[in-house]
């Protein structure tokens, strides 16, 4: 079974332990990493040969959880400065990005999953650990 | 005798033969005649002849009844006064002739005497003045007429010279032949008099005049065109006109076109900004209830795990999650007191007062005392600052740059501080409130003033505070602005109004 490390990209203290929490069930994650906006999560992702030093062979994390509002760099922004890096490393393109918001505003939504890498998009408060873990399921 | 019948001055000097009195009689220029006891005639004018149709060259010796059968009885009886030494005189008559034309006349009946100064007959002074009298009817129709065509006059110049628009006739050549005084006064001074008698196209930019002659045309081809334009008057002003284009037609068929142009240009601002308004308001509404649905749903999932830590007995869990419950809370509450200050913000109107902000500054620093000591930021301020203006506008726009300026301390400083002063301009004061913190993003730009919109983590914001301190100054017709990089930020506002006790 592939073992895994996620990305929690949230400015919300409580969302991120409450995602945390959902996803512990999952035996495969190693990692659960946190990022309280768009750019501490670009700085983790950019610090490619630390990160991976540190965590051999479970960086960079398999799936990315995001929200839109944050401050300093938001959701939207940090698509896009994800888009514009990832060519730059090996295997970026195989992460999976998780939009995890209370938005439902359709624009937003579709903003999101016009990038490649956006495969799915899951409301707050709408999803339990049954759920996680089944829409994960079907990427490993 | 002659001069019985004339009454001449200087009878002497005209020579009493037949002859002449023959001329006299024959060449007068109205019906004249001559009758004798028996209504004979005796002598007549050839005006006698041709007023009355008869074609005869001599009808002397003949009765006047032969040649007037159906004369009125009262006629008549005149006659027969006047043979006894009546003069009958009867002014201007109105008749209806048998083919139902008019007739007006005057009549003048004179008994003549012969020699022995015996009635001898009479003389018929008879003048068709029916042109006249119809000329005097159409005289008096005329000025009646003229009456009301000045009253007209009168009328349509209180329209045009009061109507709060602009009116305008053009002629099929898109020279203007009319104009009031409203749309006059829209050329500059020096070009009035260049505005009837021209198309003054030339005061226009191409495209808008290529819109003119696009609806003249089509008023002139189809009878009638409208069409709100935006366009730049002569006199430099944006104005958005509705204007109206009628064709009409003089009564020499020549073709003209009226305008009628009313300006919207309010209207259609207010139209405007209402929109705006309405979208600001929708976004503002969407982010607001997306913002507080946040919190609500992340409290909703701590409380469920609570209990699911309490039932499996993991009470440091549980208790971590109560503290994250209670942040989560005062988040909500913060929120919807921030919400509550920018709707007030927005609403109410400005009334003026004394404000003392020195006093308003302590209070800050009582409230935020335990916030600014454990920033250890020290607040500047002077004794005894007055402004005339609303407590509640100066109070919030203070706290919120005030306290900012704190939460955004430069932990790499070691002074750190934030201070305030007020500075009287001229009809305005200017408010300063500088800070030695980290500073504000250079790409932030004016965007501070945008609606959740948060440039730092340090501090939790709603990111509302900005956008109602800009409300605020908005509302007091200020302006604010700021400088800002890694040496701090200095915030400036201006607004009208003065320093003081004393308006």
């Amino acid at each position: 079974m592939n073992k895994y490390s996620v990305l929690i990209v949230d400015d919300s203290e409580a969302d991120r332990y409450l995602l945390k929490r959902d996803l512990k069930g999952i035996k495969n994650i190693t990692h659960v990493h946190e990022a309280s906006n768009g750019k501490e999560a670009l700085d983790f992702l950019t610090n490619h040969e630390n990160n991976s030093k540190q965590y051999p062979n479970k960086f960079p994390p398999l799936f990315i959880f995001f929200d839109i509002n944050m401050p300093v760099i938001d959701g939207f922004g940090f698509l896009k400065g994800f888009d514009e890096i990832k060519d730059g490393y090996e295997n970026y393109d195989s992460i999976i990005f998780i939009m995890f918001t209370t938005s439902q505003l359709q624009q937003e939504i579709d903003l999101a999953l016009s990038y490649e890498f956006v495969k799915e998009y899951l409301i707050k408060g709408d999803i339990d650990k049954t759920t996680l873990k089944e829409r994960l399921s079907k990427y490993h | 005798m002659v001069h019985n019948l004339l009454k001449v001055h200087m009878l002497d000097q005209i020579p009493t033969t037949v002859e002449f009195i023959n001329l006299l009689i024959k060449e007068a220029p109205a019906a004249i005649a001559i009758l004798d006891k028996n209504m004979r005639y005796l002598a007549y004018s050839d005006r006698w002849l041709t007023d009355y149709a008869i074609s005869k060259t001599s009808i002397v010796g003949e009765s006047h009844y032969d040649y007037f059968p159906d004369l009125r009885p009262e006629w008549i009886e005149e006659h027969q006064k006047a043979l006894q030494g009546e003069t009958i005189e009867a002014r201007d008559q109105k008749f209806e002739r048998l083919d139902n034309s008019e007739i007006w006349m005057r009549r003048k009946y004179m008994p003549w005497r012969d020699t022995d100064n015996n009635i001898a007959g009479i003389v018929i002074f008879n003048e068709v003045t029916t042109a006249h009298m119809q000329l005097l009817e159409t005289l008096e129709t005329l000025k009646k007429t003229n009456q009301e065509l000045n009253d007209s006059k009168t009328l349509q110049n209180l329209i045009l010279e009061n109507f709060p628009d602009y009116i305008f006739i053009k002629d099929s050549d898109f020279k203007i032949v009319m104009a009031n005084r409203n749309f006059i006064n829209i050329y500059p001074p020096e070009k009035r008099d260049y505005v009837i008698g021209y198309t003054t196209f030339e005061e226009y930019e191409t495209e808008e005049v290529d819109l003119f002659l696009e609806m003249d045309k089509k008023a002139l081809m189809e009878g009638y065109s409208e069409i709100i334009e935006h366009i730049i008057s002569p006199d430099g002003v944006r104005r958005t006109l509705f204007t109206k284009k009628i064709r009409f037609e003089n009564n020499r068929n020549e073709a003209y076109i009226l305008g009628i142009a009313i300006d919207v240009t309010e209207r259609e601002t207010l139209i405007k900004t209402l929109k705006d308004q309405n979208e600001e308001l929708a976004a503002f509404s969407y982010r607001a209830s997306h913002d507080l649905k946040g919190p609500l749903v992340s409290m909703q999932r701590l409380a469920s795990y609570i209990y699911e830590d309490l039932n499996e007995g993991e009470i440091e869990e549980a208790k971590e999650n109560i503290l994250k419950i209670q942040k989560q809370s005062e988040n909500l509450v913060q929120l919807v007191a921030d919400i509550l200050d920018l709707t007030k913000a927005t609403l109410k109107d400005v009334v003026f007062e004394k404000v003392n902000i020195t006093a308003i500054i302590e209070n800050l620093l009582d409230k935020y005392d335990m916030l600014i000591k454990d920033n250890d930021v020290e607040i500047r301020f002077d004794k005894d600052m007055y402004v005339l203006s609303e407590a509640t506008r100066i109070t919030q726009i203070l706290e919120n740059l005030i306290i900012n300026g704190v939460n955004y301390a430069d932990v790499a400083k070691t002074q750190r501080f934030v201070s305030i002063s007020l500075e009287q301009k001229k009809n305005s004061y200017q408010l300063l409130i500088e800070d030695n913190g980290i500073g504000i993003p250079a790409e932030a730009g004016e965007d501070i003033y945008k609606l959740f919109t948060r440039y730092n983590t340090l501090a939790d914001g709603t990111g509302i505070g900005m956008a109602i301190v800009k409300k605020h100054v908005d509302k007091l017709d200020g302006k604010i602005g700021y400088t800002s990089s890694e040496q701090g930020t200095l915030f400036k506002l201006i607004i009208p109004g003065k320093i003081g006790e004393v308006l």
